[in-house]
């Protein structure tokens, strides 16, 4: 009989291996888990939490390492996007300027600072962002594709296609600028049709239909002048 | 001659273990660890220790293994809560080989890590080796004669073996050493004023006692079957029903495989000795 009781306390050992092994790695800001943790402790972790999609676990994380380090630069630049994907520009902001105070040439600040300033239609100062990344960083793709974005968005499509074409000569293994420059000729084929339209009127035939019939084909959202459109091809900088 | 065929010798010997590693060893690749790799080693210690904690919490064990193993293989080899981290995830994946072999590193750089022991005591028992297992648990309590959990799994360790008398004076030392006894008595005192303060103790604690009913009640059914088994026909009607009911509770109820406290193992990266709250 004594093997049927081995057999069963045996098998409760395999259930409680499997069991609640997580609960002793609860992550809290002012206990890192290991002795002597530099900051970077936490940007680990807020770099888990931030490519999980968990922005404010990504902040809370972010900020332990600042609590540390508060003046480790690029933490800002990357609590700063975290801030941004929560809609909270102002702390985005204010963190992309500080981490700029202190290291002015910080890439990944300009180019999320950019970024931000698109979203909020500040096209201006987000073409001198991205500038400034191409100054610091000649060779930087995403400083060309996301100024292409702005171009875009103010309907330079000109300027946005040699961004894009840009973009793409310099990393042809980055593949948003292919899309950026697919959507620019989406675009631009609506405009087109569009105008075809204002002249000949809305029921001159083209060949494959009325003008709104291809215009729907082409894409609905690209002639109605709302910016949004070109926002998630912004590319951010971590 | 003999000076030439000696060299041969030695020549030989020398050979074949270079010979043979160039056979059997077919080394992985070093993973790619390219996060701050310009700053110090504790700076990348850290940072992949962190992302690495922080994957394991949200049950992406692979990308945990990963973040630990460039710790291992290409940061800092000889960092030892890498290698009791990633030990929780081979036991995740019931790894249970891995898992022993990263115990068995840590306690080469820390001859004294506690939860390395109590850890691989785990495991070495649900491998069923005993021997390694027993080892294991006695170095636990000769570490730290207090640590309550290391009893627990000594005992159960005895009773897994169907030694009952160990398992029980194990378990007994537990209540006397814990003091656990004591706020029993205290607790249940009839002259015990109503508004006696609190006491506080450690549910953990309270473990050993339930053991104990658990080894009363399979050594209860030991001998209600030597009974059964030699009265064959005639026996009592309420023994036959209460060694049924016995055997169906080891069967179901005190089967206690839902893990909830029978081994305790410790967790922590660099071994806290937490106990293991229900």
């Amino acid at each position: 009989m004594n093997k049927i009781y081995r057999l069963i306390l045996a098998m409760s050992l395999f259930a409680m291996l499997s069991g609640r092994l997580t609960a002793q790695v609860e992550l809290e800001c002012d206990e890192p888990l290991i002795e002597n943790a530099s900051p970077t402790y936490y940007i680990g972790q807020g770099d888990v939490y931030f490519e999980g999609g968990d922005y404010a676990r990504a902040v809370r994380a972010y900020s332990c390492a600042l609590e540390i380090d508060p003046n480790f630069a690029s933490v800002y630049a990357s609590r700063g996007y975290a801030y941004a994907a929560l809609s909270d520009s102002e702390n985005a902001l204010a963190d992309y300027n500080r981490a700029l105070e202190l290291d002015e040439t910080l890439i990944a600040a300009y180019n999320n600072r950019g970024a931000l300033y698109t979203r909020l239609g500040n096209f201006g100062l987000a073409i001198g962002d991205f500038e400034l990344v191409i100054a610091l960083d000649p060779d930087n793709a995403v400083a060309y594709n996301n100024r292409g974005i702005v171009h875009a968005a103010e309907q330079n499509y000109d300027l946005a296609i040699a961004d894009f074409q840009q973009a793409i000569a310099l990393d042809p293994t980055y593949a948003t600028p292919q899309a950026s420059l697919g959507a620019v000729y989406s675009a631009l084929a609506a405009q087109s049709y569009q105008n075809f339209m204002n002249i000949s009127g809305e029921e001159a035939r083209l060949p494959a239909g009325t003008p709104n019939e291809v215009l729907q084909a082409v894409d609905d959202s690209l002639r109605n002048g709302d910016f949004s459109v070109w926002l998630p091809l912004l590319t951010p900088a971590r | 001659m003999q000076k030439r065929l000696f060299i041969i010798l030695i020549l030989f010997v020398f050979a074949f273990p270079v010979l043979a590693q160039e056979q059997t060893e077919t080394p992985e690749p070093l993973p790619e660890c390219p996060i701050f790799e310009d700053q110090s080693t504790e700076v990348r210690v850290s940072y992949y220790m962190g992302e690495g904690l922080a994957y394991l919490s949200s049950e992406q064990l692979s990308a945990a293994e990963f973040s630990f193993t460039c710790i291992i293989r290409v940061i800092q080899p000889d960092y030892m809560p890498a290698y009791m981290s990633r030990a929780i995830i081979y036991t995740r994946y019931r790894d249970y080989e891995r898992a022993i072999e990263d115990y068995t590193q840590a306690l080469e750089l820390s001859p004294d890590l506690l939860p390395a022991f109590n850890n691989r005591g785990i495991l070495y028992t649900a491998l069923q080796e005993y021997e390694e297992a027993a080892a294991d648990f006695d170095k636990v309590l000769e570490l730290d004669p207090d640590y309550m959990a290391g009893y627990n799994n000594r005992s159960i360790l005895y009773a897994v073996q169907g030694d009952w008398d160990n398992a029980l004076s194990t378990l007994q030392t537990a209540l006397e050493r814990s003091g656990i006894e004591d706020v029993y008595d205290q607790l249940t005192d009839p002259e015990r004023p109503s508004d006696a303060p609190e006491i506080e103790y450690n549910i953990v604690n309270a473990r050993a006692y339930a053991l104990i009913g658990i080894v009363y009640s399979a050594r209860a059914l030991e001998n209600y079957q030597k009974y059964l088994f030699l009265a064959r026909g005639s026996a009592d009607q309420r023994i036959q029903s209460a060694a049924g009911a016995l055997e169906s509770r080891f069967t179901f109820e005190t089967r206690l495989d839902d893990g909830t406290w029978l081994l305790t193992a410790d967790f922590s990266p660099v071994g806290e000795q937490e106990d293991d709250q229900p």
